[in-house]
């Protein structure tokens, strides 16, 4: 199986553009039939369903498409309102027959009066109507039409499962990655990752089941991460080694931290819930600073440290940072992308590090992928790095794999430095 | 127009005139490309004592609709490259409340959508597929008449 992955996805979905791709599974393959009489548009259809990996079919009449849709049912149809309108009318009859359950994109030259008589018709029969594409056709406008398409398929193919439903079903893995201290290039820490094993679609994107979370599902896979990574920290402990691991949540499951008996059991042992890192995005403390005092006063007597995820510098008021016990500034990869190249960005990059100096906390950059970025980090004073430069999520046993590989090599090059 | 349709006109028109003996000021509105059709639909609203107008576009039909209010009209869905279609919205804005009668040599889909859209626009619609069975439509036009004026003889 290989992994496609911008910085994984982490326990609460904090939204950074995570994207998972399967290899071995093909992503649904959207249909599209158009129906064109005079078949102008043809050329520009065909060339840019073949760019967006879009199966299309062209038609000429009614008749041909009747045929055609008893075979298959496509996931969008283009239809041609010609001046007459008879053709597309008929093909309106044509889906309403066999209950077309897609969509319909009309197009027309424009000033076709014949679209309204059309698209009311389409609506009576429960057709979902796209506003009409204008010919000649701009090619924009045709990509957003399929780019739209191509999302709309791949997300109804994901199997619809409930976040809760994957913890009970044990479907739910955490796969950790590395952070690493960009100035003697040490593991400094680990971030758990949330993955989901579905027992016939194999690995599915995160997202699909924790853009939908409610608090309470989030509050079980915080609890659920809380037990796994207290047993990897066990392991780790066994090595001689102690890195913070961060989990990614949300306030809301943070304010249950107290009652949980996995973090309570922990906490009985001597103190280890100190390396657990929790991960919260700036736009969820903007959201709950009512409770941000009161929840930081709680955190603190805990002994727990936050980490501010994703952090812009424009979302948050320096009270909300000052309140709660932060003890890492995770600069956005959307600036650390650039931040040897934009000076915008270098700018954007340098006053984060200097404000989470400022505030007496770590500068972690993430989403490091080239030796360019974290030169230029390095060179701006940023502490920690994180991102495919370092090592991709993986799960524990590769991890310390890895981690046994580098420290082999490590030793290798003290001892011929030695000789 | 040819020996044959020369030959319905005056069948038409060979018809008893107990219903155009009223004198009542019903209009009627026949919207066909063809020319042979508007004379003999024409002709069947006459006799029936309706005042007959003619139209042989789109645009003719809705300046038509913008100058008066008709009691009945008659559209053919194929108009010269148009689509009768389109008259629907036109006549539910100006004249929803006429009795429309769909003549046509169109397919049975054409029709049937052109009917679907018709009822949800709220217009009292008939189809009567070409050939048009005057018999019949002078049938519906009478009962028609008789609905909406009782008071006629």
């Amino acid at each position: 199986m290989s992994l496609s992955t911008h910085n994984g996805s982490r326990i609460g979905g904090a939204g950074t553009g995570d994207v998972v791709e399967i290899a071995p599974t093909e992503p649904a393959r959207p249909v599209v039939f158009v129906v064109e009489t005079n078949s102008s548009s043809t050329p520009i259809l065909l060339s840019t369903a073949i760019n967006a990996r879009i199966r299309c079919e062209i038609f000429e009449n009614c008749a041909a498409l009747a045929d055609a849709l008893s075979q298959t049912t496509p996931d969008l149809i283009i239809l041609d309102v010609s001046t007459d309108g008879t053709n597309a009318v008929e093909v309106l009859h044509a889906l309403s027959q066999c209950a077309y359950p897609g969509v319909l994109q009309l197009m027309s030259v424009s000033n076709v009066s014949m679209v309204e008589p059309i698209r009311q018709l389409a609506q009576l029969h429960s057709i979902q109507v796209l506003p009409p594409l204008l010919k000649p056709i701009e090619l924009p406008a045709l990509r957003n039409v399929f780019e739209h398409l191509t999302s709309t398929v791949s997300q109804a193919g994901m199997p619809q499962i409930r976040l809760d439903a994957a913890i009970r079903s044990g479907w739910i893995q955490f796969w950790y990655q590395p952070k690493v201290d960009l100035r003697s290039k040490t593991l400094v820490g680990l971030e758990a990752f949330v993955r989901l094993f579905h027992p016939r679609k194999g690995l599915i994107p995160p997202a699909v089941i924790l853009k939908n979370a409610d608090d309470s599902s989030l509050t079980d896979l915080m609890q659920h991460a809380l037990v796994e990574t207290g047993l990897v920290a066990a392991k780790l402990a066994e090595l001689g080694l102690k890195p913070p691991i961060a989990i990614n949540t949300s306030l809301a499951a943070l304010q249950t931290l107290p009652l949980s008996p996995a973090f309570r059991d922990f906490a009985s042992k001597g103190g280890q819930q100190r390396n657990w890192v929790f991960d919260v995005s700036e736009e969820d403390i903007a959201k709950h600073l009512p409770v941000v005092n009161s929840l930081g006063a709680v955190l603190r007597s805990l002994g727990v440290k936050l980490a501010i995820d994703n952090f812009s510098g424009r979302v948050l008021a320096r009270s909300a940072i000052d309140a709660l016990p932060i003890s890492e500034f995770k600069i956005s990869p959307r600036f650390v992308a650039h931040c040897h190249t934009k000076s915008g960005h270098v700018d954007v990059c340098k006053a984060l590090i200097d404000l989470a100096h400022d505030l007496r906390s770590s500068a972690v950059a993430i989403g490091v992928e080239t030796a360019a970025q974290c030169q230029a980090l390095q060179g701006m004073g940023c502490d920690v790095g994180q991102g495919f430069l370092f090592g991709h999520p993986l799960p524990f046993e590769q991890i310390i794999a890895m981690l046994r590989q580098r420290s082999g090599k490590e030793r290798s090059k003290t001892a011929a430095r030695a000789s | 127009m040819d020996s044959e349709m020369t030959g319905i006109v005056d069948a038409v028109a060979a018809q008893p005139e107990t219903v155009a003996e009223r004198k009542h000021a019903l209009s009627f509105l026949v919207i066909d490309d063809d020319q042979v059709q508007r004379m003999v639909l024409g002709k069947v609203g006459s006799k029936l004592g309706y005042e007959v107008t003619t139209a042989a576009t789109v645009e003719d039909a809705i300046k038509q609709l913008e100058c008066r209010q008709f009691d009945c009209i008659v559209l053919d869905l194929l108009l010269n490259g148009q689509n009768g279609m389109l008259m629907l919205a036109e006549i539910a804005k100006h004249n929803g409340d006429a009795l429309l009668v769909v003549t046509s040599g169109a397919s049975s889909a054409l029709r049937e959508e052109t009917l679907r859209l018709a009822t949800h626009l709220n217009l009292d619609v008939v189809d009567f597929p070409k050939p048009v069975d005057l018999v019949g439509l002078r049938t519906l036009l009478t009962t028609h008449l008789t609905l909406t004026h009782p008071s006629c003889p």
